[in-house]
């Protein structure tokens, strides 16, 4: 009696883990649809963003199970180990969502490595791979278009020349869509630090002005970098100016930098404003 | 009510931590000398911080630039 109860029950948990195998392919795709939009619903209701919860997790198991073409679900498992700091795992699967939908993910993953590796020639190859997959449509991973990214990326790789390329390429777009105020100010701060790392600081104060106008003068950075533009013109005076302004607006919080999980391209600290002062109105002390 | 975090990573400075990783930069930079070594990759460390500064559950990899495993010059990781 007791062996048959043994065997009606490792039967009844065989059918019950294996239920999905009865439905059709279309109720499968239906289902995991389902689940899809109940991930979605724990990530709008979490305020804690713990994306990788075991609750989560399994669900997208589930559905990949139920779908293995759901991309959005194949990418969204790679998530949570980006973001812990597991590559090795993250790699794997944001690969298989790439395969999934190239056109929409490869340029995912080269801001990926652009942010979280600072691989630039991967993000740089993923970039380009992704512009040429979609021709006539400018892609926006993670809401900004590739340009910007790949002017963020070559001024990482130290490739000034098609950084502003890049970047002016970037500008030149959207002012004539929707108009210069419709530009990130980040981009013109970021032609600025461009310039002033290629030694073509003559270039700078006219993006340094346009961010700051932009930024309505509350921009630590673009301060620190006018400051850096007077020093190598020897306006202590001036120099001394723009670094108190920067320090003050970086206390603020107006100095840019990412909401969560890495470092900005050349995001500044306040230290480093705070060396540069003391320097110049100590310049024999070391 | 559930309170929203304060921040986390990176985005928690100056908020929750003390310093920035400017220090951390000068501090690795300070006892470091590139010329001495050839290796290159991902070193990456992985561990738990409570809010008491209590620190747990190490992970220590070294990882290639496509993620594969590799083992660096002693001296380096020390």
């Amino acid at each position: 009696m007791e062996k048959s109860l043994k065997l009606f029950l490792s039967l009844f948990i065989s059918i019950g883990c294996n239920q999905a195998t009865f439905f059709s392919k279309e109720e499968k795709i239906a289902l995991a649809e389902e689940k899809w939009k109940t991930v979605v619903q724990q990530y709008l209701e979490d305020i804690h963003h713990t994306q990788g919860t075991a609750k989560t997790m399994k669900l997208i198991d589930e559905i990949i199970k139920l779908n293995p073409n759901h991309c959005d679900a194949l990418r969204e498992r790679s998530i949570p180990y980006l973001k812990r700091g597991m590559p090795q795992e993250w790699k794997i699967y944001f690969n298989q969502a790439v395969k999934c939908n190239s056109a929409r993910w490869m340029g995912w993953r080269g801001y990926h490595y652009l942010y979280f590796y600072r691989d630039y020639s991967k993000a740089i190859a993923d970039f380009d791979a992704t512009d040429t997959l979609t021709p006539n449509h400018i892609d926006t991973p993670q809401g900004h278009s590739v340009d910007f990214w790949r002017g963020h990326a070559y001024l990482g790789a130290k490739n000034y020349g098609k950084s502003i390329y890049y970047y002016q390429k970037h500008i030149d777009r959207v002012t004539t869509e929707f108009g210069e105020d419709r530009v990130e100010p980040e981009a013109f701060l970021n032609m600025a630090i461009v310039h002033y790392e290629n030694k073509s600081l003559d270039s700078m104060p006219y993006y340094l002005d346009k961010a700051l106008y932009y930024y309505q003068d509350k921009s630590a950075d673009s301060k620190y970098y006018y400051a850096l533009y007077h020093k190598s013109k020897g306006d202590t005076i001036k120099v001394l100016s723009y670094i108190d302004g920067g320090i003050e607006y970086f206390l603020e919080g107006y100095y840019k930098r990412r909401p969560n999980f890495n470092e900005d391209v050349r995001q500044i600290y306040v230290e480093e404003l705070i060396v540069l002062e003391q320097k110049l109105k100590n310049p024999t002390k070391r | 009510m559930e309170k929203k975090l304060i921040g986390v990573f990176a985005g928690g400075y100056p908020q929750i931590y003390k310093g920035s990783k400017y220090q951390f930069r000068q501090n690795l930079l300070a006892g470091f000398n590139a010329d001495k070594y050839q290796d290159n990759g991902y070193f990456n460390l992985r561990f738990y911080i409570s809010n008491e500064g209590k620190v747990w559950l190490y992970e220590v990899k070294e990882m290639d630039f496509d993620f594969n495993p590799t083992q660096f010059n002693f001296g380096l990781k020390e």
